[in-house]
């Protein structure tokens, strides 16, 4: 104690004019402005960035609200670069201005961000419709085609993934979703064109149905007869009287019903001029009502034998028959092993109405393909 | 009374020196930023966004509050130090919060999982049950396509899940369950077409 009453003795001479000089400090401090720090600014800056983060500008407006954060992050630390100063050298210029352009940046990315999930709505919408058309192409033109298992899987698939797309836009996460929808459409692309190529393939025998058919008209017409004409592509069976045009009723086919029968278990409709050789009805048929064709005929003969020479089927093949046009029709699918499927009330009209003898032509097509598919 | 003056000469400037020094609450800043980045490794970013940016957004308004006081001659970091231990608080909340959503998607994506592999099965079944030969079901088979893009949906599901892309996964399961009881159904109605046609 006594060694401190001798400092503060030393230093009492002094002690007088350090307190009038720190009052006066202190006073000058309450009466004189020094330059004071942007707070309020700095409240509306904080405010932006936060909504601006809402709306996800981060992901939809990235490039302008990061020159937002960078400008708020700035005026930080200079807030903290002149809090360093003595308190009247300060100078908050600077910071004030990175605090009004972040605020203005940071409302510029929000207004983009909406703009932008509006224009991305409008764009995924448009991409959307642009696939959801070329499945309806394929559910349209293409779904009775044949195609490998592969195929099937893929296009199986791409609905899926569309559908999640459209999941993943209802609730805003569309990361990703861009790419996504790029391969959905590029295997629905891939299907429709392999249809396409096969249906145009199959097509180029329209030439040969075309003459098939007008010789089976005009000969009905000649003979005042009744005609059967199926359809296979359309999936429909026409009926004529005496040349003229009757009726139609949908039909079912072989699981492999593209092109002409080649064998025994190739579960394809044939194709060609054909005739009921018998009429079936009761027990002698399980399919309600028959008619049985004269499949193979002569050219079906003559084609297989070909076959079998070029190496298109195995020496052990055998041509098939017992193609009929028959009941138990209706299940939605190609699925006979070759014959010609109409449901049963169908089948009771056309065997009331037909008899044995009555030409039967089975054609690809009844119609040009441009007329049946927009190509 | 000289030494009245030299007690007042030293005490005055004693207490502002005090008062001037407080220290900056480096402690409580770091332990607020460690809580917050826990929350973000919770994933609360994007579990529960909302939140997490109120979160944010209380952090920097607390350290807005610091930084005016650092530039005060009296300095005070009362205020701060509540706000900066509300703050951990908050964001020990968020993270719960954020882990609780996660196991609600997860539990959510595996339940899914399962009723949609019951349902394939119970398609397979029905498939398999379809008369064979002539008769057989290729309307039933023609489904076989849609049930093996299913098993591939939900294998990629199972898999987002064990990377824990919770979102991705939860939709693809949600497509594919959707697409299961679909499939499900209309196998059950071409059954019954097949029975009746027979008949």
């Amino acid at each position: 104690m006594g060694h401190f009453i001798y400092v503060a003795n030393y230093m009492k001479k002094y002690l007088h004019i350090a307190i009038i000089v720190l009052s006066a400090t202190l006073i000058s401090g309450w009466l004189i402005d020094y330059p004071m720090p942007p707070i309020k600014l700095e409240k509306s800056a904080r405010e932006a960035l936060h909504q601006a983060q809402i709306s996800r500008a981060d992901l939809f407006a990235n490039t302008s609200f990061r020159e937002a954060s960078t400008l708020f992050d700035s005026a930080m630390v200079q807030w903290k670069r002149e809090n360093e100063k003595f308190i009247w050298f300060r100078d908050y210029a600077t910071m004030q201005n990175n605090l009004e352009q972040a605020i203005s940046t940071a409302n510029l990315s929000h207004h983009l961000a909406k703009q932008e999930k509006k224009q991305l709505g409008e764009k995924y919408a448009m991409q959307i419709a642009d696939i959801k058309g070329m499945f309806a192409d394929y559910e349209r033109y293409y779904k009775n085609i044949p195609i490998n298992q592969k195929d099937k899987n893929l296009l199986a698939l791409a609905q899926l993934q569309l559908d999640e797309c459209q999941l993943s836009i209802k609730n805003k996460k569309v990361t990703g979703v861009s790419e996504k929808l790029k391969r959905v459409k590029a295997s629905i692309a891939d299907i429709n064109r392999k249809s396409e190529e096969i249906i145009k393939e199959y097509f180029e025998d329209y030439p040969k149905w075309e003459k098939l058919k007008s010789d089976a008209i005009r000969l009905s017409e000649k003979k005042k007869s009744s005609l059967i004409i199926v359809d296979k592509y359309q999936r429909q069976c026409l009926v004529y009287e005496k040349g003229v045009f009757k009726y139609l009723l949908p039909i079912e086919l072989g699981s492999n019903w593209l092109g002409d029968k080649q064998k025994a278990g190739d579960k394809k409709t044939p194709e060609g001029v054909y005739q009921i050789i018998v009429k079936k009805e009761g027990n002698n048929t399980i399919y309600h009502k028959a008619f049985l064709l004269d499949y193979p005929n002569t050219d079906d003969l003559k084609r297989f034998k070909r076959n079998i020479i070029a190496g298109v089927i195995t020496k052990n093949s055998t041509v098939g028959g017992a193609i009929e046009i028959h009941g138990v029709g209706g299940k939605g699918a190609d699925w006979t092993d070759g014959c010609v499927a109409l449901v049963n009330q169908d089948m009771d009209k056309l065997y009331k109405n037909m008899e044995v003898g009555t030409p039967v032509v089975i054609v690809g097509s009844t119609k040009p393909l441009h007329e049946l598919i927009k190509l | 009374m000289k030494n009245q003056t030299l007690m007042i000469g030293l005490i005055i400037p004693g207490m502002i020196a005090f008062t001037s020094c407080s220290d900056l609450p480096q402690q409580q800043i770091s332990d607020a930023e460690a809580a917050i980045a826990s929350a973000q490794s919770a994933g609360a970013e994007t579990y529960v966004p909302e939140i997490y940016f109120a979160l944010e957004d209380s952090m920097k308004s607390t350290m807005s509050t610091i930084t005016e006081q650092e530039g005060k001659f009296f300095k005070s970091y009362d205020e701060s130090i509540a706000k900066l231990e509300a703050v951990k608080s908050q964001a020990a909340e968020v993270a719960v919060q954020a882990e609780m959503k996660k196991q609600e998607i997860k539990t959510n994506i595996s339940n899914m999982i399962t009723e949609v592999k019951s349902s394939i099965a119970e398609s397979k079944q029905l498939i398999a049950e379809a008369p064979k030969g002539k008769d057989g079901a290729p309307a039933l088979l023609a489904m076989t396509g849609e049930l093996d893009a299913l098993e591939i949906s939900l294998t990629e599901s199972n898999t987002l899940l064990e990377t824990n892309e919770l979102q991705a996964s939860l939709e693809k399961a949600t497509i594919a369950k959707d697409k299961a009881v679909q499939i499900n159904t209309e196998l059950k109605e071409i059954m019954s077409n097949y029975k009746s046609a027979k008949i």
